[in-house]
């Protein structure tokens, strides 16, 4: 059975994981060219590194590549558990970084062409937010990541933290709560003023 | 506009920041996700190939009774055993004749000459 064609409709991430479980190269190739910039972009939003994001990504499809020959089918989505997987693979890097890098190292936007300015101010926010994010309860970090940087909705994350979706709207509403405080001191230094 | 929804569009940006955060995997991270998959799959399929292949019936049998030099010794003595019972020693016949009483023969052959020697 070839997973190849253009002309078939796409095969679900499930069959694909499956079908290498049964030793298809070919169906490991396909799946990783479709999950792998999912999983890079959530852990790039997260985490702002592109070192570490690429080393959650690899992490990430290891562990896939490793529970396949247990999936059980009709049991969940792919993709939810990977969002899951990676979610935690993340909030984990964001802690250990949080205890062993100084937290001032976001490069000041300089005087630049507006482009270059405008970039630079979004890694600076980006770097702000990832700081914040490192210091809230984990669960909270996730919800509100997923939410708002991942723009799920509220029962797509229930299923991916396997939380009601009430638990959801109470861990994103406290998360952006202390995100903004944390975030407060800042905000000259991000390009904000209180005028 | 109250501090809330300022606090909320000032989040709103900074996520917006965040989300503008490009990443496409390279082929280089690619290749090693690809191969580790072959890794997995592999390492899966060696304790499969390590079964030894299924034994023929009399391996199986020699192997039960305490391998080849068992069942060489058992030809052996079965072989000693024909040839006693087919041609006794002296001997054998006078201790058989003690236990049993009397001696019988009997004769398989259509003459009592076994080795067809004549005479």
């Amino acid at each position: 059975m070839s997973f190849a064609t253009a002309q078939d409709p796409p095969a679900p991430d499930e069959a694909l994981l499956i079908a290498y479980a049964n030793g298809d190269a070919g169906a490991a190739a396909l799946l990783a060219q479709r999950l792998a910039p999912r999983v890079l972009g959530q852990a790039a939003r997260m985490l702002g590194d592109r070192a570490e994001a690429e080393d959650v990504t690899q992490e990430a499809l290891m562990r896939l590549w490793k529970i396949a020959p247990d999936w059980r089918q009709g049991e969940g989505q792919v993709s939810t558990w990977l969002y899951r997987v990676t979610a935690n693979l993340c909030t984990d890097r964001l802690r250990r970084r949080r205890r062993h890098v100084a937290l001032d190292t976001v490069e000041e936007p300089q005087d630049a062409s507006p482009p270059v300015a405008a970039r630079m101010l979004d890694r600076a926010r980006a770097g702000a937010l990832q700081e914040a994010l490192a210091s809230l309860p984990e669960r909270q970090a996730q919800a509100v990541a997923l939410r708002h940087l991942e723009g799920l909705a509220n029962p797509e994350i229930a299923a991916i933290m396997d939380i009601s979706v009430e638990a959801v709207e109470s861990l994103t509403a406290r998360g952006k709560r202390a995100l903004a405080e944390a975030l407060a001191g800042r905000k000259a230094e991000l390009g904000y003023h209180d005028d | 506009m109250t501090e809330r929804d300022i606090e909320d569009d000032f989040l709103d940006d900074i996520f917006a920041a965040a989300r503008r955060t490009e990443a496409q995997p390279s082929a280089a991270l690619m290749g090693r996700i690809i191969a580790d998959a072959a890794t997995v799959s592999a390492a899966r399929a060696v304790p499969a190939a390590r079964v030894a292949p299924p034994r023929g019936l009399w391996a199986l049998l020699a192997a039960v009774i305490g391998g080849w030099p068992t069942l060489g010794g058992l030809v052996a003595a079965t072989m000693a055993g024909f040839w006693i019972g087919f041609a006794p020693p002296a001997s054998l016949s006078g201790l058989t004749a003690s236990v049993m009483g009397e001696t019988v023969s009997v004769s398989v052959l259509a003459a009592d000459d076994a080795l067809g020697s004549g005479g």
